[in-house]
């Protein structure tokens, strides 16, 4: 961070900089997330006049580019935004509560655990949709957010950020590996699988947005009223008990949190690997530790990161369509590595 | 002299710690390095024992620079006690010492005579002989880390550097460990050189002072004529009454705690990288 | 190596690893028992004694050859992939200094599966023999990717070796995935090979692998010394003269050779370079000498058992030995971790 100049002018205008960093953010990324949304509307394989987009966004219409348009294109952004945000919220929390940042959902096995879940529920009870596929979700996610930190807390070694990383990764991995092992014994329904287990949001129905919808704005809602908590927490257990808090109550709400936003985004779009990791990583970068800023700034980041993704996606191979996830992947990857160059984190 | 390195820049990543230190070390005496957090004590060690590479100037030990020998060659004239300390799990006092001796050993055989011999030496002069066969991990912390300083006696070597041998144990077990140093250096003569927290052990247990500050060495001596309540200012940035201690007589410093001023923060120059 | 326990005022002392020497002969007492007995467990079910008597040539025409062409090569493999397996898990483990490093979340695996998977892709009928070349050159080639991206000032650290380790695992298990979504067909078979499985083994197999182990480990014995020394931290590894990142490298070069050459035979068999070390490491301690032998029996066990199990839980259907050791691996796993990290 940079010093402070001890007086005068530059002070005053340095610490406003600073203050304004949060507003900012938000409006810039709102500003890609709406740009987004509507290049994603607007694109696809039928051409569609901006007219027939206007009036096929606001009703379901007769017309078939307005069917179109509602039916598809529409859920399909919408998706994007709120499976983005609350995978950045997800992540956002779950970094601070652990206080690591590699502290994400998906490093940390929970978004494995609600995969594996639907996963399997729904090889072997196809008919398994709506509301049970989430309820799974939000159950697998849980059981292995509870596993991760269960591990976590009493081991010897204690809470080092790269034992929790390696914990959670072995957990998804042992997850994983189950799982493909039921899909071998029923492989008719293999293919979708591996579509829907990389993450996106190519098959996106209205019905999928209906049933997560209200968990996801419930989760949202959570997410920002612990952001006070969260500031308090990160000054450390002691500290944050010393300022009255109650440590372990916000711990377990924030874990519900995360459960409730990461679960409902892996029920309806598959798990998005990296995008919960990176995007909170990258805005504290920008706008600093305040989780007034912090937590707005990435649901926003990540809505607009998952929308411009999936239009990336969908200009990758003119045959087939391809999830977003592939393309949030390597530039997740990448950043990942960058991060782990540079952060001095403790081993 | 052995040891000495002569304009030194040092840094980590961005983060300079020094641009033009220089040090010699005396033969056949204590030699204590302090200074405030981040004043450069611990990275000067480190480049003085090689772990780390100065980006100019040169360490020079026995006439050659540091950096042309072998890594064995190096831990055979000079042995580090670094302050990460890892112990692999249940293992003895016995075999952890034994450990001391890999730079001298082959890669492939036994222990000879001349290595079981070091050993014991080692063992005995630190007063762990009857801990040999207990697991490190059940050692008190004065006992464990006299063990590790058995681990570099081991070695062999004359000249042996400690990383804050002392900051993490209680006052028995700083003064077990410091006792023990000096006991070596009178009865063995070896050259030691320590970084310290504590001004007062390093002006009791040290025949010459180092003191920096900033990266800079700031002044070096003997304590007795280099600890001064200025000197304590200028690197520490606070104000000291110096007394003379009641039975060795070495200077001792108290500070004295002023209500308005706070010890001016020691900013570190960041210099980005490939500048 | 024993300690009496000594007693000492108000230090409860915990008695001391039980006599290496007597834990590996019994190790290898119990591989051999396992070995033979099951030999005769699959699809075709040769009853004991019958299977050793086919084995050494005795029995219907049948028998010898279900035994000598099928059932005899997967135990070797079980054997030299288990110990490979599980020594590279060991090293690894004591490179990055972090019990819970393995081959499966380093890269070399997830490499290995990509390196196939991509043959398999731009060559849907690629012979056979080929399938392991790739998984070996995948292997390889992600590990030094790992290294040169956690490669940093003139040196890594265990610590940025694991974290890359993982986002490259992590993005090898994308493209993957990607793959198999473009590629439609043969999804099932590209499963199968993923989980790890022994089913299609043949003698070949076996002289695949068996000059790497043999060339490997008796390097690997060399460098067991140089990897306790290593674990005793960085900086007091490098005062006493190791050369720290070329042990490192060079260590890591050699885990990822056996590892990459046993994905190559059989597939991703998850969870045994993980676990085989950490049992090993309770049972005989954290020297490296004793440690990679007894860790390369256990492993061997849990693959000789793994793939029994796998044959001969409902046949004729087959379960992967790699699906069989992650079940069972993962919650001893868990109790592992639970217990000490």
């Amino acid at each position: 961070m940079t010093a402070v100049p001890a007086s005068g002018a530059g002070a005053a205008s340095a610490a406003l900089a600073r203050r304004l960093r949060g507003p900012i953010a938000f409006v810039v990324f709102t500003a890609l997330a709406i740009g987004g949304f509507i290049w994603s509307v607007s694109i696809g394989p039928e051409q569609i006049g901006f007219g027939a987009l206007v009036r096929g966004t606001f009703a379901q219409g007769h017309n078939t580019q307005q069917l179109i348009v509602h039916l598809i294109r529409l859920p399909r952004a919408l998706l994007a935004v709120l499976a983005g945000a609350t995978l950045a919220l997800s992540g956002a929390i779950m970094q601070s509560v652990t206080r690591n940042p590699l502290g994400a959902p998906d490093v940390l096995g929970v978004t494995s655990g609600s995969a594996v879940t639907v996963a399997l529920a729904t090889t072997i009870v196809p008919s398994l949709g709506g509301i049970n596929q989430l309820f799974l979700s939000f159950g697998g996610g849980g059981i292995a957010a509870l596993m991760v930190f269960g591990i976590a807390r009493y081991g010897r070694g204690g809470l080092s950020p790269v034992r929790l990383a390696l914990a959670g990764v072995t957990i998804s991995l042992l997850l994983y590996a189950v799982m493909q092992g039921v899909l071998i014994a029923f492989t008719q329904n293999a293919d979708l699988f591996f579509f829907w287990l990389v993450g996106g949001v190519t098959y996106a129905r209205w019905a999928d947005i209906h049933t997560a919808y209200p968990w996801m704005v419930a989760g949202i809602v959570l997410a920002m009223l612990l952001a006070r908590p969260l500031n308090i927490l990160a000054l450390g257990d002691d500290v944050a008990r010393g300022l009255g808090q109650n440590v372990g109550r916000i711990r377990f709400v924030s874990l519900v949190c995360v459960v409730l936003l990461a679960g409902a985004a892996v029920g309806v779009a598959g798990p998005v690997a990296f995008l919960a990791l990176i995007v909170p990583n990258i805005v504290r970068r920008i706008v600093g530790q305040n989780h007034f800023a912090v937590l707005p700034v990435s649901a926003v980041a990540g809505a607009a990161l998952l929308l411009y993704a999936d239009i990336l996606a969908r200009h990758l191979t003119s045959h087939t369509e391809v999830p977003a996830g592939v393309v949030v992947a390597p530039i997740g990857a990448t950043l990942f590595i960058l991060l782990a160059r540079r952060e001095k984190i403790a081993g | 002299m052995r040891l000495s390195a002569s304009n030194l820049a040092l840094q980590y990543d961005e983060l300079v710690v020094a641009t033009d230190l220089s040090i010699d070390v005396p033969d056949g005496q204590i030699s204590a390095l302090i200074g405030p957090n981040g004043s450069g004590k611990s990275t000067l060690l480190r480049a003085l024992a090689r772990l780390l590479r100065p980006k100019g100037g040169e360490v020079v030990l026995d006439g050659k620079a540091i950096s042309s020998y072998t890594t064995k060659e190096v831990a055979r004239r000079l042995a580090i006690l670094p302050q990460v300390l890892i112990s692999p799990e249940s293992i003895t006092v016995e075999e952890l010492v034994a450990y001391g001796r890999f730079p001298q050993r082959r890669s492939i055989g036994g222990m000879r005579a001349e290595d079981r011999e070091a050993i014991n030496w080692a063992l005995e002069v630190t007063a762990t002989s009857d801990l040999r066969d207990r697991p490190v991990d059940h050692l008190s912390g004065g006992q464990r880390q006299r063990v590790w300083i058995a681990l570099v006696l081991a070695q062999g070597t004359d000249l042996i550097l400690l990383d804050e041998p002392t900051t993490f144990l209680d006052i028995a077990y700083q003064l077990e460990v410091l006792e023990l140093l000096k006991h070596l250096h009178a009865t063995e003569g070896k050259t030691i050189v320590m970084v310290l927290h504590d001004i007062n052990m390093a002006c009791e247990y040290s025949q010459r002072l180092f003191a920096l500050r900033n990266g800079k060495l700031v002044a070096q001596g003997d304590p007795r004529d280099v600890l001064s309540a200025s000197l304590i200012r200028e690197v520490f940035g606070i104000d000291a009454h110096i007394l003379e201690h009641p039975t060795s007589g070495v200077p001792m410093c108290i500070p004295i705690a002023a209500p308005h001023s706070r010890p001016a923060e020691q900013a570190p120059a960041v210099v980005p990288v490939g500048s | 190596m024993t300690a009496t326990p000594v007693a000492a005022p108000g230090v409860a002392v915990r008695v001391h690893a039980r006599r290496p020497a007597v834990v590996i002969v019994t190790l290898s007492g119990l591989c051999l028992l396992t070995a033979f007995l099951t030999l005769g467990v699959g699809a075709v079910r040769v009853l004991e004694p019958h299977a050793i008597e086919a084995l050494f040539g005795h029995g219907t025409a049948d028998q010898i050859r279900t035994i000598r062409t099928y059932e005899l090569p997967r135990v070797l493999i079980a054997i030299l992939v288990g110990s490979a397996l599980a020594i590279s898990g060991g090293v690894i483990q004591g490179v990055t200094r972090n019990p819970l490093a393995a081959p499966d979340i380093i890269g070399v695996v997830k490499g290995a599966a990509l390196g196939t998977v991509f043959l398999l892709w731009a060559y849907p009928l690629a012979a056979v023999s080929y399938l392991p070349v790739a998984a070996f050159a995948g292997g390889i080639i992600a590990m030094v990717i790992v290294y040169l991206a956690a490669y940093k000032n003139g040196g890594t650290t265990p610590v940025r070796l694991a974290l890359v380790g993982i986002a490259v695992s992590a993005l090898c298990e994308s493209i993957i995935r990607y793959v198999l979504l473009v590629q439609a067909n043969g999804i099932g078979h590209a499963l199968v090979w993923l989980t790890g499985s022994l089913a299609a083994i043949d003698m070949n197999a076996v002289y695949q692998i068996l000059p790497w182990i043999a060339v490997i480990l008796p390097l690997l014995v060399f460098y067991a010394h140089k990897l306790d020394v290593l674990g005793l931290g960085d900086d007091m590894a490098s005062g006493l003269g190791l050369s720290v990142e070329r042990t490192r490298r060079i260590a890591l070069a050699l885990a990822v050779l056996l590892a990459s050459a046993c994905v190559a035979v059989a597939g991703s068999l998850l969870f045994i370079g993980l676990i085989a070390p950490h049992m090993a490491r309770r049972l005989v301690g954290s020297r490296h000498a004793v440690l990679l032998p007894t860790a390369a029996l256990l492993g061997s066990l849990m693959l000789l058992v793994a793939d029994a199990i796998g044959r001969g839980a409902d046949p004729p259907i087959e379960l992967p030995a790699g699906m069989v050791t992650a079940v069972i691996g993962a919650p001893y796993f868990v109790y592992l971790l639970t217990r000490s990290l």
